[in-house]
């Protein structure tokens, strides 16, 4: 565990939130890098469209629905900005499948932008899908973001191509060879999916019913795909990157790649076991740089590795759906995972992770995005709320040698050992594991526990009768009418002791689903306390950093006194062994 | 940009100084302090350590009461019986069962009452209703970890202001909004209890 926190604290990771004037109310629904590295565009869920050229320090607006000339935003002109969320997902080449959702309630919001252009081979292209739009209900199923400012838009029936970033488009028009035109410009049955190369200028796969066609030339021309197997299907990827661009397929449980030197494919993995199945269609393969192949599925990321898939070995990713897999090609080995709430790094091709951050609302992340030129400086997209990971460049520089370091982080880690933060935070809230287990073994002795009934009952009756006998006259014995009463009361008292000996066996309670719950609250509470203190240590390592000005000081000690006041409160006031107010000073020893 | 803030920034810019930091926070010496608003909040939605505490004792302790349950039944009865008497009818009578010898007319009333007290003394080592005011612990989490982070959001805005400012007005404008949208929503976590504290510093 020391290794990665020191990197993560020699990196001075911590987290600001980017305001920079954007509107605090409004949903951020995509976040776009710009031409520029520090060149930024986001879009929010009014319509609107902001606009930095400062890496999110300052924004101004852009673009307004009401406007009647809409921004000629990069890669995406003449979209709106709740468009852009949804076009930005398709253009994000390493998004997890899941979160490819249907466009459909999206075509209106296209619809609205588009000025009526005539219609040309060069012309928009959302004023020949308005008409579509209009009369039927259009799914974008996929924008791809090539080299060379390609661009392409999927539908369901057919291919829309820009060679200019997206200001002009033109649908392919698909020779005999290609894709089959029908009576309205479609193909039949449909397109799937599409995939191109960042790093082979030219080459596209496209997935279509008629088969699956490669195109070296950026779509001019089609060519149907050499298929090497009899009935190997050729693998989704995000993208056809890593060396060579190279082909890859699945037959029989076994994933090929296509050679370096294109003669032929070479065998990398077997699925087996784990209940995989090869042809789900929302599997989408990634493959780093370092010929490591991810397998993004909706439940879990798989690492195809030295012949056969296995899951990640971080329980905390290994059976969680990832919303983004972001592999850097710039830097062997470094990955960014994020799930709904967290996102994770790796510097060693998924084989350890580190969490660095965990959303701080019940938001979850929309969208990561890593600056081309500096790998650690990452934004992460929640909901209305933009993140940028901050990194020291004094913090980088060694400032202490390595023996010290540890000494100093020592000295903090043992102020507070983690496990007794978590354990006082638990046991005070009655989550600690011991306390749990102690409930459920009173859940077993209170069958034993019997129900008390003591009872009263008080009846009472008084009966009258009255006897007439008619043939009194002839009776010696005086028949005159008799009339009695009788009165009778009692009381019964009972008591009853009843033993339900079912529930000896089993009680009902003891399959609650509320002991799930129950559970899933003393992981979560466990997480967020390990989160704080991880925090709270980081923060005060940094500050031990005399390199730092009087700002990033300033900055540190209110991030360290943020983590501080949360788990002073979940120790019950264990924690602080200092005032919260004081300041940490540099020179105080560890 | 006043003249004290830009020495402070200048001072702040330079490496070092736990007095200049010192001096910068000093933007907080009006801020309650953050242990106040949490009780504050989690007061506010009745989720505090002592509520919880007390609900987890309540649901134990209920099983010493008892249910009680009580009944009144009343019944009225009305039994008219005729009856002929062949022994003593005269000889030679024909016997009619339309005139009876005797009659015999019966009413009764009777009353029920009924009172039971139940105890279940299984509550006693274990009730449901403890493991639903766990439900209150994770709404006592979530409000504590929102409320220390807007605290504490606050004060890096007021930090950014004071310190460095963004350049663009309309950015700097929206930045003070957000800080005043933050304290209006401690207010409201509160239910007041900020800016009281705040008055009262």
């Amino acid at each position: 565990m020391l290794g990665p926190f020191v990197t993560a604290v020699a990196l001075g990771a911590t987290w600001i939130e980017i305001t920079g004037g954007l509107p605090p109310h409004d949903d951020i629904t995509t976040v776009q890098p710009g031409e520029h590295p520090d060149e930024l565009w986001v879009g929010t869920h009014r319509g609107l469209v902001w606009h930095s050229t400062d890496n999110g320090d300052s924004f101004r607006i852009a673009f307004r629905p009401v406007q009647s000339e809409p921004p000629v935003v990069p890669w995406l002109s003449n979209i709106r900005a709740s468009s852009l969320s949804d076009l930005a997902r398709g253009t994000d080449r390493d998004l997890a499948p899941r979160d490819r959702v249907s466009l459909a309630e999206r075509a209106g919001d296209l619809a609205g932008t588009v000025r009526d252009r005539p219609r040309s081979r060069g012309a928009p292209l959302l004023s020949s899908l308005v008409r579509r739009v209009e009369r039927d209900r259009v799914v974008v199923k996929k924008v791809a973001t090539c080299a060379e400012g390609v661009m392409f838009v999927v539908t369901p029936e057919t291919v829309w191509r820009s060679k200019d970033k997206g200001v002009h488009w033109e649908k392919l028009l698909l020779g005999p060879m290609g894709l089959a035109l029908d009576s309205q410009g479609g193909t039949p049955g449909g397109v799937g999916w599409l995939t191109c190369s960042e790093k082979t200028p030219g080459h596209v796969v496209v997935n279509t019913a008629s088969g699956i066609l490669e195109s070296f030339n950026w779509g001019d021309t089609f060519g149907f795909w050499k298929n090497p197997f009899p009935r190997a299907s050729l693998v989704q990827t995000a993208s056809l990157g890593g060396p060579g661009g190279r082909i890859r397929i699945m037959h029989d449980n076994r994933f090929y790649r296509e050679r370096e030197d294109r003669n032929g494919y070479e065998f990398v993995c077997h699925l087996i076991g784990d209940s995989l199945e090869a042809d789900d269609p929302s599997w989408v393969w990634l493959v780093a740089d370092t010929g490591h192949a991810f397998a993004v599925t909706g439940d879990g990321i798989l690492l195809c590795d030295q012949g056969r898939v296995r899951r990640l070995r971080d329980e905390r990713l290994s059976r969680r759906p990832a919303r983004f897999v972001w592999v850097d090609w710039t830097r062997a080995g470094h990955i960014y995972v994020a799930t709904e709430h967290e996102v994770y790094e790796s510097f060693d091709n998924g084989e350890s992770f580190e969490q660095i951050f965990v959303s701080p609302t019940e938001r979850t992340i929309r969208r990561i995005l890593m600056h081309p030129d500096r790998p650690d400086d990452l934004l992460v997209v929640t909901g209305g709320q933009l993140w940028r990971r901050i990194t020291d460049p004094a913090a980088v520089q060694t400032w202490e040698s390595g023996a010290a370091t540890r000494r100093r982080v020592d000295g903090v880690l043992n102020q507070a050992p983690l496990w007794e933060v978590v354990q006082t935070s638990l046991d005070r809230l009655e989550l600690e594991p011991r306390q749990i287990a102690g409930r459920r073994q009173d859940l077993r002795l209170r069958a034993l526990m019997p129900r008390v009934i003591v009872r009263v009952v008080r009846l009472e009756a008084t009966t009258v009768e009255a006897y007439d006998d008619m043939l009194a006259p002839l009776a010696t014995a005086s028949g005159a009418e008799q009339v009695t009463q009788l009165e009778r009361g009692h009381t019964i008292w009972s008591a009853f002791v009843l033993w339900d000996l079912r529930d000896v066996i089993l009680d009902p309670l003891q399959t609650d689903h509320s002991w799930v719950d129950l559970e899933r609250l003393r992981q979560r509470i466990t997480w967020r306390v390990q989160d704080a203190w991880a925090m709270w240590a980081r923060e005060t390592v940094a500050l031990g950093n005399p390199n730092l000005n009087g700002k990033q000081r300033a900055f540190h000690e209110v991030s360290r006194r943020q983590a501080a006041a949360y788990l002073h409160h979940m120790t019950g006031g264990e924690f602080a062994a200092f005032d919260l107010s004081t300041v940490h000073s540099k020179g105080a020893s560890p | 940009m006043t003249f004290a803030s830009l020495i402070l920034s200048f001072a702040l810019t330079a490496p070092g100084g736990d007095s200049a930091v010192r001096e910068a926070l000093k933007l907080f010496a009006n801020d309650p302090p953050v242990t106040e608003v949490q009780r504050a909040a989690l007061e506010h939605f009745s989720v505090s350590q002592d509520d919880l505490s007390g609900y987890r004792t309540s649901a134990r302790l209920k099983a010493l009461m008892p249910s009680l349950t009580g009944s009144y039944t009343q019944d009225d009865t009305k039994l008219n019986i005729y009856a002929t008497d062949r022994m003593i009818w005269r000889a030679q009578a024909p016997f009619d069962p339309d005139d009876p010898q005797t009659a015999d007319a019966q009413s009764g009333l009777g009353r029920a009452f009924s009172a039971s007290v139940t105890w279940n003394l299984a509550s006693l080592v274990f009730d449901s209703n403890q493991l639903e005011t766990y439900a209150l612990v994770g709404i006592h989490e979530d409000l504590l970890k929102e409320v220390t982070r807007l605290y504490y959001t606050r004060q890096h805005n007021m930090l950014a202001l004071a310190l460095d400012p963004p350049k663009d007005p309309r950015a700097r404008a929206a930045l003070l909004l957000r800080t005043r949208e933050i304290e209006a929503m401690l207010d409201a976590l509160t239910g007041g209890a900020w800016s009281r504290l705040r008055q009262r510093q």
